[in-house]
């Protein structure tokens, strides 16, 4: 196994930036986890309806007497959940869709670059209202429709990036010595592109994690599983925004933005600090 | 070079401002104009927001199919602000056994188009309809024949005597023969001529982009003309985003057909000086728990007994209407009804229902803290509800909440409007479902209910008990007060013991309007957009 590595960059430090978002994600990660040390109550204990912020519910209650800090609180695990996990099927699909078609070449290469060029010519947020309005409203759907929908871009970078490679002299080594295709793939492509994978992982998850708040604030989510995206499609259908109940709507809101932030700053390159495109 | 090119901008830009301040001059004279043309007591336009959505300008649309009756098309009768029919395209009518009934049409009656209604335009309609909606069966299946003797004449024979069937007819909105008899498909047929009509007001445009439906008043309507020049629908996909327009003035009415507004928007409202609010009593139910009694275990009365306790009505109440609803009783039907009876409140007492589950030998043998049938199998009964109801999904959650505490576990099962109007009108694979009453669905059938109930109609909870079935009979065919008034008491009784529904919560109808806007008139079929309203409007 050979590792090529950019001469120009150092390869154990760590920039600012992504360390900003490590330390947002480990948070975020945290707070799914001890959810049910860290919340005050029960999030499904129903009680009085629409309280303010008090020192019994520092966030009020929401339109059925939850408790708004608790249910943030556990929310973040379906957000989360849903943006690792369509993001992973994103990133399973589209690395193989890239490795496929970049080291294979000829017709393989044509075939699945065209799909690619299919899905991607179909305008995503439409399609995935539509089939999200198709589909019965579930979480596992949601996750469905955005893995489904959101590796493209993936398979093209990680495409790009398997034909520098093919032809590098390791490769070739590898090659003359009867290595068989798979051995190569696994062993010299991927580790190779693994950098490119885990940026784009981490802006799938974010897409994610936006589409599906997208999704849940138009009332196209799974309401019986709340995520940040599902508190605030609650608190513009049962008077939330009409009655300026800001700390109903703005604490998920400021949350999908930091998360999302959290995986765009683990992406970004540590020197030149440049985004990949998504 | 550089001041040449200052200049050139500087009389660009005066050139510009010119055209601005002309422009703004002519727009303020076009809309003085506008305003000056109508005579002083006419409305020029009213803007009704709505989150009810018309998918295509089709009479089949169920939503379009609802405004049509309301502005565009008419029936034979109308109900009016009571709840009883007055006479609409008919003058009047005769039948001597409730079977026959003969219609006198009347004969200044014409289409947005100019042609003249006649007799042959209502036989085509009831037919057609028979023909092409198998749904309509559900309410019209009990007509026998349908004959047009003159232009003006209508004679509709019944397989059975039916004493409400004017309440029935009231609803079948009547299409044009010449439009439609070449029509094959008519839920496909979206072509600007299926919403001709003989109504106050002609449709004009569906702007499906801009969720807007256009009316304009119709000046050869037989009726005279109506006192508001344009009607506009504006689709909201949303409460909040309507009531936050309505607030500012960008909408004259919110409304929702057979509801009122949710009752946490009231404060705010209050504080408006433009914004009037009235609140009428509600005569249809806001939710109800609905049980498939043709199906097992929920043929059981016991087992709907025992859940009938488990839920905390108080509380309901509370979260769902505030003090805009009243407390459920088990005879189901709203109170405000004619010959309503008075029936045990319903009541909360898990403990009852805990027991009452527990002699039905519905236990949790696995111990994973939710009961097995008596057969000792997994127990989870699924809870059908709309998904785009926010309220029912919340008060769906609230049920699996209270049956989850005396241990059973519920399933929700989320359908949109057209899956689950599929699954309750027609496919009948539901086990429970939650979902709300309207005014003309309470009185549909013979009325308290029984067009829900009763599996020969709609029968969202197919009632085939035949001492069920027997109370509707009578009620169909008996025109005597007083047998009318036990068989009433009767059916009421029936439900409070039989419970194949119960209302869960029942909110009161709160509709905000336009306080610069006086001559409003309340409806309990088409709430405040009533006819009235259409003809009564004026500034305040």
């Amino acid at each position: 196994m050979m590792i090529l590595h950019d001469r120009k960059r150092i390869p154990y430090k760590v920039s600012p930036l992504r360390l900003t978002g490590w330390l947002i994600l480990i948070f975020f990660l945290l707070l799914a986890l001890l959810a049910p040390f860290i919340a005050p109550q029960d999030p499904c204990k129903t009680g009085t309806p629409y309280l303010p912020p008090s020192p019994d519910h520092l966030l009020g209650t929401n339109d059925i007497g939850q408790d708004i800090l608790s249910e943030l609180i556990y929310a973040s695990r379906v957000s989360l959940a849903i943006g690792l996990l369509a993001g992973f099927m994103s990133i399973v699909i589209g690395v193989a869709v890239g490795l496929l078609a970049g080291y294979f070449r000829g017709w393989v290469e044509e075939l699945l670059l065209a799909i690619g060029d299919l899905v991607l010519l179909i305008p995503g947020l439409p399609l995935m209202i539509i089939l999200a309005a198709y589909l019965s409203p579930s979480m596992w759907n949601i996750i469905l429709v955005v893995g489904l929908l959101w590796w493209c871009s993936t398979a093209r970078v990680v495409h790009s990036r398997v034909l520098q490679l093919r032809n590098m002299p390791f490769v070739e080594a590898a090659r003359a010595l009867g290595c068989s295709d798979r051995y190569i793939i696994l062993r010299h492509i991927l580790v190779n592109a693994k950098e490119i994978v885990y940026a784009k992982f981490a802006l799938a998850v974010a897409s994610a994690m936006l589409t599906e708040a997208s999704l849940s604030f138009i009332g196209l989510g799974d309401p019986l599983n709340i995520s940040w995206g599902e508190m605030i499609h609650f608190a513009f259908s049962r008077g939330g925004f009409a009655n300026d109940m800001w700390w109903w709507y703005l604490p998920p809101g400021l949350l999908i933005c930091a998360s999302v932030l959290g995986f765009v700053l683990i992406s970004m390159e540590p020197n030149s600090r440049k985004f990949l495109e998504l | 070079m550089c001041n040449k090119g200052d200049e050139t901008m500087k009389s660009s830009l005066q050139l510009l401002a010119c055209c601005l301040i002309l422009l703004c001059l002519s727009g303020v004279g076009l809309a003085s104009q506008s305003e000056s043309s109508g005579s002083p007591e006419r409305i020029s336009k009213l803007t009704v927001g709505t989150i009810n959505q018309i998918n295509e300008a089709n009479p089949w649309d169920y939503y379009f199919g609802v405004y049509s009756m309301m502005l565009s098309h008419q029936g034979l009768v109308r109900f009016n602000n009571n709840g009883d029919v007055d006479p609409e395209i008919a003058a009047s009518w005769d039948t001597e056994d409730l079977q026959t009934w003969t219609f006198h049409l009347r004969d200044d009656v014409t289409w947005h188009d100019g042609q003249p209604l006649t007799a042959q335009d209502i036989k085509f309609t009831i037919d057609y309809d028979l023909e092409k909606d198998p749904l309509s069966k559900s309410y019209i299946g009990t007509i026998k024949s349908v004959e047009a003797p003159d232009n003006k004449t209508v004679i509709i024979t019944l397989e059975k005597p039916d004493y409400n069937f004017l309440k029935t007819i009231a609803v079948v909105k009547v299409i044009p023969a010449h439009i439609f008899k070449s029509v094959a498909e008519p839920k496909k047929f979206n072509d600007r001529e299926a919403a001709i009509g003989c109504g106050p007001y002609k449709f004009v445009k569906f702007d499906k982009d801009a969720g807007t439906v256009t009316y304009q008043a119709n000046d050869r309507y037989w009726g005279g003309m109506p006192a508001i020049d344009t009607i506009e629908l504006r689709m909201f996909k949303n409460p909040d985003a309507l009531m936050l327009a309505f607030q500012k003035g960008e909408v004259d009415l919110p409304y929702y057909y057979s509801k009122g507004i949710s009752y946490y928007y009231v404060p705010n409202l209050l504080d408006n000086k433009d914004i009037g609010i009235e609140v009428y009593p509600e005569r249809g139910i806001t939710n109800v728990l609905w049980f498939n009694t043709a199906k097992e275990p929920f043929d059981n009365k016991e087992l709907r007994s025992a859940l009938s306790y488990a839920l905390n009505y108080e509380e309901l109440k509370n979260m769902f209407t505030a003090g805009y609803g009243t407390l459920p009783s088990a005879g189901w039907v709203p109170n405000g009804t004619l010959y309503y009876t008075k029936t045990r409140t319903l009541t909360y007492d898990a403990n009852k229902s805990r027991s009452m589950l527990d002699d039905l030998g519905f236990k949790d043998v696995d111990g994973d803290g939710f009961r097995e049938t008596p057969q000792k199998e997994k127990f989870q009964p699924k809870l059908l509800t709309r998904s785009d109801l926010p309220d029912s999904i919340r008060a769906a959650e609230m049920l699996k909440k209270y049956f989850a505490a005396v241990g059973i576990d519920v399933k929700i099962d989320l359908a949109d409007k057209s899956t689950h109007g599929e699954i309750l009108d027609e496919k009948k694979t539901h086990e429970m479902a939650l979902a709300g009453t309207t005014f003309w669905g309470m009185i549909m059938g013979e009325g308290y209910g029984s067009g829900y109930t009763d599996s020969r109609y709609y029968g969202w909870s197919m009632v085939d008990d035949p001492e069920y079935q027997s109370i509707v009979d009578s009620l169909s065919s008996t025109q005597d007060k007083g047998k009318r008034e036990e068989l009433a008491a009767k059916i009421q009784e029936y439900y409070a013991e039989q419970m194949p529904q119960f209302a869960v919560y029942s909110l009161n109808i709160i509709q905000p309007y336009n306080a610069n806007y006086a001559g409003w008139e309340y409806n309990p079929l088409h709430g405040i957009l009533s006819y009235g309203t259409l003809f009564k409007l004026h500034e305040a």
